[in-house]
């Protein structure tokens, strides 16, 4: 069976969705995410993945930015229902603290030198044992340069290295603010093994396996059928189907 | 005979915004971002020699050593624009042959 590579990080401010789809299929993706930050374009995006006749798995992703943990508790419970999957930039350590606890937040992420600093040993030790996934854009290699680059190579080492050591999921992805900025799944596997300190099988399920994990659970748990994790309604008595 | 090292030869397709990007800038570009990332021990390793640029197709065939294939295959994709022209790469083939990609892919 080939490996399905999923890219779960691509910004809704490419201008053309249906273009970007394609091409996301030209570089070998089988499924992407769509990722927002306003709720009042969510519908926009719904209703341009189903217009989708490309043979890829599209999936709608909110990404969540506040230094409040308030804030965040205000956003959450009007947006779980509608998306496959909820992130959270780690901007201090209040915060990544929080989500690595909370469990309607499925993956931590990082859009800064400085929101990877803020990534300490306590909220990966949280994010372990609550089964959070911790994700790595690679936009932020392709945007900077010489020292800051260096830098910023380090804290990824850093985050990644201490994501591992306490069990956590790790995730590869772009992104990507423009097609421009999207990179092949094999060309992501290549600068995760020289750059990031991966080893291959890590890489590898980083780009393929945990993220269509991540989007399969999500989608179970929002389905009507759902119980629990692993119980689900299979039938009910009285119904045709339902074996009880 | 032992040979000091192997070739091989990675065809590449870049996504330009615009299809102005010469072959010497784009060679400068992936030494820049080897030197950049990997320090020029490694990237002297890479033996790198960018072999064919099709201007037309935006496919490129670069040439490294078997030992180096992830470090350019990574600073190429790591590449974000050519004399300010915003691209996006993707590694078609890697292969021993030169003379199989350019039939493959530059129709020569």
């Amino acid at each position: 069976m080939p490996i399905m590579y999923y890219d779960i990080y691509v910004d809704f401010l490419v201008p053309d969705i249906s273009k970007l789809m394609q091409f996301a299929r030209e570089l070998g993706f089988s499924g992407i995410c769509i990722c927002t930050s306003d709720v009042k374009i969510l519908r926009e995006i719904s209703s341009s993945i189903s217009k989708n006749e490309i043979d890829l798995d599209v999936g709608v992703r909110f990404s969540i930015r506040e230094n409040n943990v308030r804030r965040i508790k205000d956003i959450l419970p009007n947006i779980r229902r509608y998306v496959d999957i909820i992130s959270v930039v780690c901007t201090n350590r209040e915060v990544s603290a929080w989500s690595a606890r909370d469990g309607r937040i499925d993956i931590l992420t990082f859009d800064s030198y400085e929101s990877l600093r803020v990534f300490a040993e306590g909220a990966a030790r949280l994010a372990g044992e609550n089964k959070k996934a911790i994700e790595m854009p690679i936009r932020l290699l392709l945007t900077a340069r010489g020292i800051k680059r260096a830098r910023l190579l380090h804290e990824v080492r850093r985050v990644l290295w201490l994501a591992r050591r306490f069990g956590s999921d790790v995730v590869i992805s772009s992104g990507a603010r423009s097609i421009y900025e999207m990179r092949a799944p094999r060309d992501v596997l290549s600068i995760a093994i020289t750059l990031l300190g991966l080893d291959k099988d890590t890489a590898l399920k980083a780009i393929s396996e945990i993220p269509r994990k991540i989007i399969e659970t999500s989608r179970e748990k929002r389905s009507r059928n759902f119980v629990l994790p692993g119980v689900r309604i299979v039938g009910k008595m009285g119904d045709k189907n339902g074996k009880v | 005979m032992v040979k000091f090292e192997r070739r091989r030869y990675l065809a590449f397709k870049l996504y330009p915004e615009k299809k102005e990007v010469k072959k010497n800038s784009l060679a400068r570009e992936i030494w820049t971002s080897l030197i950049s990332l990997f320090g020029e021990k490694a990237a002297a390793d890479t033996n790198f020699w960018l072999v064919d640029y099709d201007e037309e197709k935006c496919i490129g065939i670069a040439r490294c050593t078997n030992r180096t294939v992830e470090i350019l295959r990574s600073a190429i994709a790591l590449l974000s624009s050519v004399d300010s022209i915003r691209i996006s790469v993707k590694t078609l083939k890697i292969s021993g042959s030169l003379r199989k990609l350019r039939k493959k892919y530059l129709l020569r």
